[in-house]
């Protein structure tokens, strides 16, 4: 008979120690609200990394208490594939965290000891000491609970070595006292003692004032023990001193039952020191506050030690009283704890296992009974087999509800679904008529093609936006004896890609038109401050730092020569057959520097070719180079050569285009295209 | 500190990050609608690690496409590797690339140049 005895009794133990855990790995009251928000990031991240492996383990263990065994295992086993997986340490370390909980919740402590120490070894290859002063502690506490003395002093020890490393000075104290209790239990009460002080003094510096509560109540307690042993007065005194400081705390934290718990302690030490009277009124103190708190615990014990005293007082009348009161609490007590372990059954899905544990279970009820000599089989049996019956209506009541429910919400869902479906198929069609209306403009704006082999006869375009609207685009003007050719990649594709490409056509007609130069590289420097200009590009990345890379040729008629000038877009020379690289500088038009430094003003290279009869001038935009085809490859510059080469062979214009576009078809295929694709040749 | 990995997908490469032995790996092609969805917590992690670094850090670029936009990320994240590097450990960059491959090879020595990195260009296999 004893109060406040948690790390006596070993269902009491796991029940600390749950509540340890539950505490530490925050799944509270507010567990609904974070399982909500962990389920919408779930159906978030669909892809199997690390991000979803620890989501899945944090949910199962936010829903864990809500009775939806099997979501949980599936949960947690997925997530377990994945850290597996992917040698994802920290996912492994939770899975494993998390199994030792689900076993130590079932009472299997064998299974949960093996999960807490494989946890625990990862926790010490992360290196992450808080994680392992918990499992050390946690470890140790069942080992205690399997009263594994040796076992349980050396975890709690490792404990302490690690805990006082990382100044975690809470887990300190919490170990100290619980090495006291492991001694206290073996009764060695001189070391007991010593860990004890060290204990309180632990709890003073950190002001934890419950465990301290916790630590003066188990001094007291070994002090009644030894008085008990050595019938000295002075180890009585110490004994009651020791629950008065405790109680004196728990008065502080309003911690009621902790105060009933004080109470009773020290009427049982008076009830050792033959002091009845005293020994009922602090009795009778403990009661009122178990009765306020239905402390039924502490009554089955308080109302037993009453019934002693007053057998001792000789007042049998009281004492038949108190003791029927004791046999009331206690068959109440023994139900719950039957009706406990019947609903934690119910929750198992190994049925055999379940099988046996009911019978187990039934046989230990009837051996008790038996022994009790008072109670009568039948109605217990009868009992038994309402409670059955209630949960399997229980479970068959929730089930239904549960199946009504997510088929009302299916049918909701889907009814929204349906309706968002046809929103944005509206949406989808007004703005595919609205970029099909843009491919109009940006056709219109784009030269049209027998006006350019007016000036160059052999010109042909092979042009194939990614979208419907495109960020490539050609441009030509002539003017005098010269004529403008340009091809020119926009940065982004779509819509945007083809807002910067109207832009940058009319900026080279203003250019050509406004000013008197047939200099290539003059007009793209002149490009570069307009675009600089117009889209306030020094003000940095709160404006568009778009441009474009632009391959630009002045054929002056009356001199048959050719000036090239590039930014970022090469072209490529094809005489006699050998293709060669005329290069561009490497800069774009338009934007900062790549390290976001302001550059209004940028000068381009200019290469001057002279022109032999049959010469192919190729030029094309980065999306030639990058089509890939289905095995991953890239088309490239190599490709590109040979294509030149093939294409130099042809000498009507319509043939080059033809051939051209069979190629990018043929190697494209059913592949994504990445960019939009532009080439373009002259034949001269 | 954890690994990152984010497995790769059509427009987007596989991000393969280990913070304690100092590892990151980009592998594959980027061109997502919306870069900074993607990169952000790319860059998050970066910044992370730059609190914490291992002795010597070693980033490997193998990426056969990406897009104008993916690539002021990509500088974004180199800008983040040159600091840890100006700071407290050397950082090696691998531009694994087709040597062939001009555009790739460029956008690299560009890189290198303009930001000062330790880049070496090398053959991907």
């Amino acid at each position: 008979m004893a109060f406040l005895n948690y790390f006596y009794s070993k269902n009491k133990i796991i029940f600390v120690f749950i509540g340890i855990i539950i505490f530490s790995w925050g799944f509270s009251q507010r567990a609904k609200f974070v399982a909500d928000s962990l389920e919408t990031k779930l159906i978030q991240f669909k892809k199997r990394d690390t991000l979803r492996a620890e989501v899945l383990i944090r949910l199962a263990t936010a829903i864990y208490n809500n009775g939806d065994l099997q979501r949980c295992l599936d949960l947690v086993n997925e997530a377990e594939f994945i850290a597996d997986s992917l040698i994802f340490k920290r996912g492994q370390f939770l899975y494993e965290l998390f199994y030792g909980l689900h076993y130590s919740q079932r009472g299997d402590y064998t299974k949960a000891l093996e999960y807490d120490l494989a946890a625990l070894k990862i926790a010490e290859e992360l290196k992450s000491k808080p994680d392992m002063v918990r499992l050390y502690r946690n470890i140790g506490t069942i080992y205690h609970g399997i009263r594994d003395y040796k076992e349980a002093l050396r975890f709690y020890f490792e404990g302490l070595r690690t805990a006082k490393k990382e100044g975690m000075k809470n887990d300190i104290a919490g170990l100290e006292s619980n090495i006291g209790i492991v001694y206290h239990m073996q009764k060695e009460f001189d070391k007991a003692l010593e860990f004890y002080e060290l204990s309180l003094k632990t709890c003073e510096e950190n002001k934890n004032k419950r465990t301290k509560s916790y630590v003066l109540n188990s001094i007291g307690k070994l002090h009644h023990e030894r008085a008990q042993i050595s019938q000295q007065q002075r180890d009585f005194d110490l004994a009651i001193k020791y629950f008065k400081l405790s109680l004196t705390i728990k008065k502080e934290l309003k911690d009621l039952k902790g105060m009933s718990n004080a109470l009773g302690n020290i009427g049982e030490v008076y009830t050792d020191l033959k002091s009845y009277k005293q020994a009922l009124d602090f009795f009778k103190q403990g009661e009122v506050l178990a009765l306020e708190t239905n402390y039924k615990d502490w009554l089955r014990e308080g109302y037993s030690g009453m019934a002693t005293v007053y057998n001792f007082m000789s007042d049998y009348k009281n004492a038949l009283l108190y003791y029927k009161k004791f046999m009331q609490v206690k068959d109440t007590l023994d139900e719950i704890a039957t009706k406990e372990r019947m609903t934690k059954m119910q929750g198992t899905f190994d049925t055999d296992k379940k099988d046996k544990e009911i019978l187990l279970l039934q046989k230990d009820n009837e051996l008790k009974h038996v022994k009790l000599g008072q109670q009568n089989v039948l109605l217990i049996s009868v009992i038994i087999g309402l409670i059955i019956v209630f949960i399997f209506s229980i479970i068959i009541f929730r089930s239904y509800r549960t199946k009504k429910k997510s088929n009302d919400m299916l049918s909701r869902q889907n009814h929204i679904i349906e309706s968002h479906k046809q929103q944005l198929e509206i949406q989808k069609k007004s703005v595919t008529d609205s970029i099909n209306y843009a491919r109009k403009i940006q056709n219109s704006v784009f030269p049209d093609l027998n006006y350019i082999r007016e000036f160059f006869p052999g010109t042909f375009v092979c042009y194939k936006p990614k979208d419907i609207v495109s960020g490539d685009f050609y441009w030509f003007m002539h003017k005098n004896d010269f004529s403008f050719y340009a091809v020119a990649d926009c940065t982004g594709h779509g819509v945007p890609g083809a807002f910067m490409s109207l832009v940058a056509s009319s900026l080279l007609n203003e250019i050509v038109n406004d000013q008197f130069t047939s200099s290539p590289s003059q007009i793209l420097s002149k490009l570069h401050n307009l675009v600089y200009g117009t889209f306030k590009q020094e003000k940095g990345d709160e404006y568009a730092q778009d441009g474009l890379d632009i391959a630009l040729v002045v054929y002056d008629h009356k001199k048959n020569k050719l000036v090239f000038s590039g930014a970022r877009n090469s072209v490529i020379m094809i005489r006699n057959g050998m293709a060669e690289m005329v290069h561009a500088t490497q800069k774009s038009i338009g934007g900062l520097s790549i390290i976001n430094t302001p550059e209004p003003d940028r000068k381009f290279d200019e290469i001057e070719i002279v022109l032999n009869k049959g010469d192919l001038l190729l030029m094309i935009t980065d999306g030639v180079l990058d089509m890939f085809n289905h095995k991953k490859e890239k088309y490239g510059i190599l490709r590109l050569k040979g294509l030149s080469q093939l294409l130099w062979k042809k000498e009507d214009p319509k043939e080059m285009e033809e051939l051209g576009n069979k190629e990018i078809k043929q190697w494209l295929l059913n592949e994504i295209q990445v960019d939009d694709i532009l080439m373009s040749g002259i034949k001269f | 500190m954890e690994n990152l990995f984010i497995q790769s997908d059509t427009t987007t490469p596989e991000i393969d990050f280990k913070g304690i032995s100092g590892e990151f790996k980009f592998t594959g092609r980027s061109f997502p609608e919306n870069v900074f969805d993607f990169y952000n917590p790319v860059l998050d992690y970066i910044n992370l690690y730059a609190k914490q670094t291992a002795p010597e850090t070693v980033v490997i670029f193998n990426m056969s496409y990406f897009n104008t936009a993916s690539y002021k990320m990509i500088v974004k994240i180199l800008l983040a590797f040159s600091t840890i590097d100006k700071n407290n450990s050397p950082v090696n960059i691998k531009w694994c690339c087709d040597v062939n491959d001009l555009t790739i090879v460029e956008k690299g020595e560009e890189l290198k140049e303009y930001l000062k990195l330790n880049l070496e260009i090398v053959q991907a296999v």
